[in-house]
């Protein structure tokens, strides 16, 4: 399993529209709460910082979900051991022990309330979920299940994140 | 084709085209258009040597004796002695010997735009009909065509040499000629038989020149003498987009990675999903004023490409025969998917041998697990070779993925053997190789589009056509040196696991810097374990005993 050590960001969220068509407009209920920046990646998205800092992620994550309403989902930003920003799209990325089958990817899918996006392009080890929930779910309580299953060699927020070339 | 010097590589059937313009071109089968310049170039048997006219004098080294024995042979012309190459002194002598020429013959030839060798019409068409096309048809056509059939292709029964004995469609009018024939729908294709030259891959006399001064110091030319690289060996270049158009790229490119994908081509743009049209065309496609910057603009990942496989001869990479696949990752300063990157490598794992990441970022899972695959599944289970920039903040920690233990790390060092102030230190650091930093930046390709590119048409800065940039650098340019130079050891030893590459790199490094700054293992935070010395590297390689074949995991 990777070693990654990164931890979620208490005070700094990713919104993302639950469709493309889903006008911006909406953000403006956050005016005079939080700054509002968009994330620069081919995916629609702002990143949220609220102006007052929240007692953990998952209050700010409700404190949000409840201003925006269920047209955005509000996703808590990763950060890295060194300190590199880290932005989820909003999918899971599951890594199998071996190559999933079909059957196991439904199963997987049904145990955990998410809904099968698709495999990666050049593995069968991994494949990307959502929450069939939608807006209401809370990413890291998924994923935080999933992390027991035996069966799953490792689970993750798929993001975006900046690259420097160097 | 005829030819001179049988490289297979370039044997690939081609369809010749009459352009509307005055210039001819030749369609290969992969759809790429190849530029022929007319040469002017007559034949000459003066006193018994032949003597090959050309009417400038810049294109007359290009003409070998090699070729003039060739062409002589085609032609007839008569000779009693050995062919020569038309040296500037040779073709004087012989305007002032005109008197005594037997025989001249006006010949039909042009330059390959993009290689510079040159190809020589001959009498000849090459036809390859469509299995199934009747024999009655093909009579018709060949009967047609007023050209006799010379001999059919013994591996391939469809194919077939004809030749225009009675000279009925003299000069450009056999292209023509070819180019109808190919039309047909009962043609696979037909192109004329040029006698053509070819180079040989190990031909030494190309050296690096001065602007290329890192070369130089790593010894590239003596590890030239050796090998320049394969084309079994190929190199992928992970960036911002790789001008796949350049002159000195788009030769190496390697065409169709994927053979089940059809529209995989020339690599991919894995910044964009697959069903996005443009999924397949790893160009830089961001520009944003102003274009000289590489905030805002795809312009990195062609200078990268260039350092590693630059085909030469103005900006040579130091492994000029290697092919080059071009996967596009980003999109300038754009957020990029984990995912995206994650799969970009893994592509660039099935279908190369090294790949080379001039960038850092997030410490992600996926790109984590990406490298494990590209160790473990890469090159059948030898593992696909991973170069990482070390970053250029100048601190004491390196970037990620370069920090990943199935990398290897490469910081960057100056013309005088020094660390670059800005590359990054810490263990995890493999090697360094020559960059910017100290009084010279480095010479390599840039991109091609007018106004486009770190040097957008200034002389000073690389050349008034902006084809080439003076001035790239940091751990950017230092990463696909070293990828370059994997693929020079793997051209060498195709059967060295990645490890073995590693170890090879380690233990040709030159231990530059002060003495204090290695450990008692040889290592250096600074410098990893040395400044990458490519006539070593290949010399070690070469003299080492072959390994027996390590069997592929199963997945």
């Amino acid at each position: 399993m990777p070693s990654s050590s990164e931890h979620i960001s208490p005070g700094l969220f990713v919104v993302r529209p639950i469709a493309p068509t889903i006008p911006a407009a909406g953000l403006s209920r956050l005016d005079g709460l939080a700054s509002v920046e968009a994330l620069g990646g081919r995916m629609p998205g702002w990143v949220v910082k609220l102006n007052k800092s929240p007692r953990s992620a998952r209050a700010g994550w409700r404190d949000l979900h409840r201003l925006l309403g269920p047209d955005f989902v509000v996703l808590p930003a990763m950060v890295d051991a060194d300190g590199g920003y880290r932005y989820p799209t909003g999918l899971l990325s599951l890594r199998f022990d071996n190559d999933a089958s079909e059957q196991k990817l439904r199963s997987v899918a049904s145990t955990y309330g998410l809904e099968f996006v698709g495999r990666a392009k050049f593995t069968k080890q991994q494949a990307l979920f959502k929450p069939a929930g939608g807006s209401d779910v809370f990413l890291p309580d998924v994923s935080g299940k999933i992390e027991d299953d035996e069966h799953i060699e490792a689970v993750w927020f798929d993001a975006e994140s900046a690259y420097t070339r160097s | 084709m005829n030819s001179i010097f049988a490289d297979p590589a370039e044997l690939a059937p081609m369809i010749v085209e009459t352009a509307t313009r005055s210039d001819v071109g030749m369609r290969m089968a992969s759809g790429e258009w190849i530029e022929l310049d007319r040469l002017p170039l007559s034949l000459e048997a003066v006193d018994g040597e032949t003597i090959a006219r050309l009417s400038g004098t810049a294109v007359a080294a290009m003409v070998t004796g090699r070729v003039m024995r060739a062409a002589q042979t085609f032609f007839e012309v008569p000779s009693r002695g050995a062919a020569k190459a038309p040296t500037a002194a040779r073709a004087r002598s012989a305007t002032r010997a005109l008197g005594n020429v037997l025989e001249r013959k006006t010949i039909t030839a042009y330059m390959d735009r993009e290689t510079q060798l040159m190809r020589i019409l001959y009498k000849e068409i090459v036809l390859r009909f469509k299995a199934q096309v009747p024999a009655k048809v093909r009579s018709a056509i060949l009967r047609d065509s007023g050209l006799t059939l010379l001999s059919r292709n013994p591996m391939i029964p469809d194919q077939m040499i004809l030749s225009d004995t009675a000279l009925r469609h003299p000069g450009e009018e056999l292209i023509r000629l070819a180019a109808r024939l190919c039309a047909l729908d009962e043609v696979a294709f037909a192109a004329p038989n040029f006698v053509s030259q070819f180079r040989r891959s190990a031909a030494a006399s190309n050296t690096p020149s001065s602007k290329q001064w890192h070369l130089r110091l790593i010894s590239a030319g003596k590890a030239w003498e050796t090998t320049r690289g394969k084309r079994a060996i190929t190199i992928a270049v992970l960036d911002d987009g790789v001008d796949v158009e350049h002159p000195e790229l788009r030769g190496n490119l390697l065409r169709n990675a994927d053979q089940d994908e059809p529209r995989d081509l020339i690599g991919r743009d894995f910044y964009l999903p697959e069903d996005d049209i443009d999924h397949f065309n790893p160009r830089p496609k961001r520009f944003r004023a102003p274009f000289e910057l590489m905030s805002g603009n795809d312009i990195h990942g062609t200078c990268c490409a260039g350092v590693a496989v630059g085909r030469g001869p103005r900006a040579y990479g130091i492994a000029p025969n290697c092919r080059l696949l071009p996967v596009k990752v980003f999109h300038a300063d754009d957020l990029a998917s984990e995912s995206q990157v994650a799969d970009a490598i893994r592509y660039a794992a099935a279908f190369a041998d090294v790949i080379s990441c001039s960038w850092g970022g997030a410490k992600s899972p996926d790109i984590e697990f990406a490298l494990q695959d590209a160790r473990r599944f890469g090159r059948k289970g030898r593992g696909a070779v991973v170069v990482c920039a070390t970053g250029n903040e100048a601190r004491n920690r390196i970037d990620y993925p370069a920090s990943d233990p199935n990398a290897i790390a490469v910081g960057a060092s100056t013309d005088t053997d020094e660390l670059a102030d800005y590359s990054n230190r810490g263990a995890q650091v493999c090697v360094v190789a020559p960059s910017n930093g100290g009084t010279r930046a480095i010479f390599t390709t840039d991109v091609s589009t007018p106004g486009r590119g770190f040097n957008t048409g200034d002389a000073a800065a690389g050349g008034a056509d902006g084809l080439f940039t003076s001035d790239f650098g940091g751990t950017s340019a230092a990463t696909p040196l070293v990828a370059g130079l994997c693929g020079l050891m793997l051209s060498l030893k195709p059967d060295m696991t990645a490890e073995d590459v590693r170890a090879a790199l380690i233990a040709s490094a030159k231990k530059i810097g002060p003495a204090s700054a290695y450990k008692a293992n040889g290592h250096s935070n600074k410098f990893g374990y040395g400044r990458i010395d490519a006539a070593k590297a290949v010399a070690q390689v070469k003299a080492s005993k072959a390994k027996p074949k390590k069997a592929a995991p199963n997945k």
